[in-house]
């Protein structure tokens, strides 16, 4: 014991991370963890171990230990966008809008040509329903991928969502539709389009969009959500067989957690 | 030198002072309302706990002036009161005072108290009361002499379960109201899922609970009522009621059934007669837009467009949005949360208790809503949210509502019900919060001209019919609505600057069927009348 401790010590921490981080993206996840406890054993305040740790932990679902990570990451390095925007980003998925701002937007003034701080950001105020800063936000975001070179479809699906919920649609639209341009096999882009044409009382269009979005891949939109559009699309078409097998497997499909 | 200072603090003070909220909360040594709601908060966080209370505005002793009555916890399979618990009946003195009339009007209540229901299943022309329980739901019978009998065993109304809401309308159109019982999860104590966070027990989301059947019962016109669950249709429907209301959707005359269910889809009961069908799913009311079932609770409807058609409102929780739903016309409605704003103002809150009234007289529909978030514990986990939440009070200015300040402080507030406390055409409100004292807010004032209706027999179902300055309005008689309250059975309507009527019509329902009409209705004042009769 006292020899593994001795060699534990041996290795710097940096070491011990480098570790972690290559065994996490190999997806080795409890040999990671492992390095990193060594990592923060030797040094307990190594900001990208205790990240990583972070990172770790959320994939885990467990954030009580993200939270201890990330704050005090951020509690050590101040200065470290990385480290001001993963507490942030925590905050955000863990619903936590308000604390959230905070540290996103320091995140966003160490390091104005990530696009990621703003994004969150975004999304932030708009959990707080603050749309108007939200969507400020929204097109720095923009502004930014595209000076970059790098548009992202996501950015414009999760602004398009945002004025759809808002009840601007056209403006929707345009973003849906960028999505398409950008990546035209996009699940997002196709269901959310097909929502608006539902929505305008054009449910052939709305089919042809659902039936795209179906066959596309992507993570943001379920099966689920597709075959409640479909279905309903084909009712107000008047085809009861295929409105009653989207229904079917509406119904039978895990509960989405889109709201 | 000294002027400087002086002059500001007379700025800031005229700032404070200009900032004028729309309701006074009267306090309890002013009106003598004591009512504390316990609600039996225990270290597990059994889920009943967070439901209740709600709040009855009637006027149960026929003097013309709004009595209040308070459901309160009571002993369960999960709660042993330390002292005994009561329900609450306060008498209106008629000059801003109440007096607790409770024990001698023998409605203590039984079991552990959730919501309240105001009718008159028998027709005689006095308020009687129906409370729901955790536990066994009390009706009582109104003797007319300021005194009540509990009559639920003798009615056939004594089914045990978790209720919420009912709702007395008459489906059958054979003159007598039914009354639907809405009933939330199955629950008993050994269900009772014990959710934490953190080692830390907090109240369980609703998904966590299995489904249960509510409940239509038929008045046989003799003091008893049949079980119709099965044959109308409503019992072949596995929900999580919070609220629920009777209108009618179509204009068929017939009263329909809106249900807002927590976690799982909303149901809308279209009446067929004797049977209901239930067209939640294609009417575009089940879900949300993304096909995901919310947290329904209050509910209310009317047509706040002023189209003619009766839309919906669900207050959902926090995240979700509240829905306003406009009826098309053909059976469906359009989720237009968005479109008027109150879809943003409602994001980071849990509604309950819910109103369409005319706060300011100004002939359109405005919107309340009590809120409060169920976790009393959530300020531990989040610094979002709050366990007390505003008073939301959207003023319709035609398409769009605007938020205005309805009182300073936040509540955590259930239900919710509306009605003019002191007869001076203003509707206040009562708000009944979960483990506090209720709120009286009295409405401070509005420079319009309003008209009170008071329909004696059949009313509900009724269509309200008026033109003021050539301009043509209608209004229909719903039935329940807010979360676990009742309002002021009579209907304020809001003029403008008309300072009076042209003419007024009401349209009774079946089986009466017939339209009472009145010319020249002078404005300022509370009418009451029977069908067929003068306006009094």
């Amino acid at each position: 014991m006292r020899l593994a401790f001795l060699l534990l010590l041996a290795t710097s921490a940096a070491e011990h991370y480098r570790r972690a981080s290559a065994l996490f993206d190999q997806q080795k996840f409890d040999e990671s963890n492992q390095a990193l406890d060594a990592a923060l054993a030797v040094d307990p305040g190594y900001v990208p171990a205790l990240t990583l740790k972070g990172r770790l932990a959320m994939a885990f679902n467990r954030f009580d230990v993200a939270r201890l990570a990330f704050e005090r990451a951020s509690r050590l390095a101040p200065d470290s966008a990385y480290a001001q925007f993963m507490l942030g980003f925590f905050y955000y998925v863990d619903n936590d809008f308000m604390k959230a701002l905070a540290p996103l937007d320091r995140a966003r003034k160490l390091d104005p040509p990530d696009s990621r701080s703003a994004l969150y950001l975004a999304m932030s105020y708009e959990g707080l329903a603050q749309p108007d800063k939200a969507i400020g936000l929204y097109e720095q975001t923009i502004e930014i991928e595209t000076q970059r070179g790098k548009p992202s479809p996501e950015t414009h699906t999760a602004y398009g969502r945002l004025l759809f919920t808002l009840g601007r649609q056209d403006e929707a639209v345009s973003q849906f539709a960028r999505v398409v341009e950008l990546d035209p096999n996009s699940r997002d882009g196709h269901y959310e389009l097909g929502r608006i044409e539902f929505e305008r009382g054009d449910y052939a269009e709305a089919v042809v969009l659902g039936a795209k979005a179906l066959t596309a891949k992507g993570l943001g939109t379920t099966d689920r959500q597709i075959h409640f559009l479909l279905s309903r699309a084909y009712s107000k078409l008047g085809k009861k067989d295929q409105a009653a097998a989207h229904l079917k497997k509406f119904q039978s499909s895990p509960a989405t957690l889109r709201r | 030198m000294k002027t400087v200072p002086a002059l500001l603090i007379l700025t800031v003070a005229v700032a404070l002072f200009a900032h004028s909220f729309i309701f006074d909360p009267l306090l309890s040594s002013r009106t003598g309302i004591d009512f504390v709601h316990d609600n039996a908060l225990s270290a597990r966080r059994y889920l009943p706990e967070s439901m209740g209370p709600g709040v009855a505005i009637l006027d149960f002793d026929n003097d013309g002036h709004m009595d209040l009555y308070f459901t309160n916890s009571g002993p369960s399979d999960f709660f042993k009161p330390l002292r005994p618990l009561r329900n609450a009946l306060y008498r209106n003195n008629g000059n801003g005072t109440f007096t607790d009339v409770t024990l001698k009007a023998g409605v203590i209540g039984r079991d552990f108290g959730i919501g309240v229901s105001t009718c008159d299943y028998n027709r005689d022309g006095w308020t009687d009361l129906f409370v729901t329980n955790y536990g066994v739901n009390v009706l009582y019978r109104n003797n007319r002499d300021g005194t009540f009998t509990d009559v639920t065993k003798q009615a056939g109304l004594d089914a045990p379960g978790l209720h919420t809401v009912a709702i007395w309308f008459d489906y059958d159109r054979n003159g007598t109201d039914d009354v639907f019982v809405g009933h939330f999860v199955k629950y008993n104590k050994s269900l009772e899922r014990g959710c934490q966070y953190n080692g830390i027990p907090h109240y369980c989301y609703p998904l966590s609970y299995d489904p249960w059947p509510s409940r239509l019962y038929r008045n046989n016109g003799d003091g008893t009522f049949t079980d119709v669950s099965e044959q109308s249709g409503i019992g072949r429907h596995m929900g999580k009621v919070f609220g629920a209301v009777a209108t009618d959707i179509n204009g068929d005359d017939r009263l329909d059934l809106f249900v807002a269910n927590d976690s799982v889809p909303n149901f809308l009961f279209l009446n067929q007669g004797r049977t209901f069908t239930e067209i939640g799913f294609d009417a575009g009311v089940a879900y949300s837009a993304d096909g995901a079932a919310r947290s329904g609770m209050g509910v209310d409807a009317a047509d706040y467009d002023g189209d003619g058609r009766e839309d919906l409102f669900v207050a959902n929780f926090n995240r979700e949005r509240f829905s306003i739903y406009r009826n098309r016309g053909d059976l469906t409605f359009s989720d237009e949360a968005g479109p008027t704003g109150i879809g943003t103002a409602t994001q980071m809150y849990s509604g309950w208790g819910a109103k369409f009234f005319d706060f300011d007289h100004d002939s359109d529909l405005d919107l309340i809503v009590a809120n409060g978030h169920p976790d009393d514990r959530i300020e531990e986990i989040s610094s979002t949210l709050k366990h007390r939440e505003p008073v939301l009070l959207f003023e319709n200015t035609g398409g769009r509502f605007v938020t205005r300040e309805v009182v300073a402080k936040d509540y955590p507030a259930r239900g919710l019900a509306v009605g003019d406390l002191d007869n001076d055409g203003l509707p206040d409100i009562v708000i009944a919060n979960n483990g506090e004292s209720p709120v009286v807010l009295r409405n401070r004032g509005a420079a319009n001209y309003w008209m009170g209706l008071d329909l004696k027999g059949p009313a509900t179902g009724a269509r309200i019919t008026w033109s003021a300055r050539r301009n043509r309005r209608s209004r229909l008689k719903t039935s329940g609505g807010s979360y676990l309250s009742a309002h002021d059975p009579r209907e304020l309507i809001g003029l403008g600057k008309a300072s009076k009527l042209d003419w007024l019509e009401v349209r009774w329902p079946a089986p009466l069927s017939r339209t009472d009409r009145f010319e020249n209705v002078a404005a300022g004042r509370y009418y009451s009348f029977r069908p067929g009769g003068k306006l009094e």
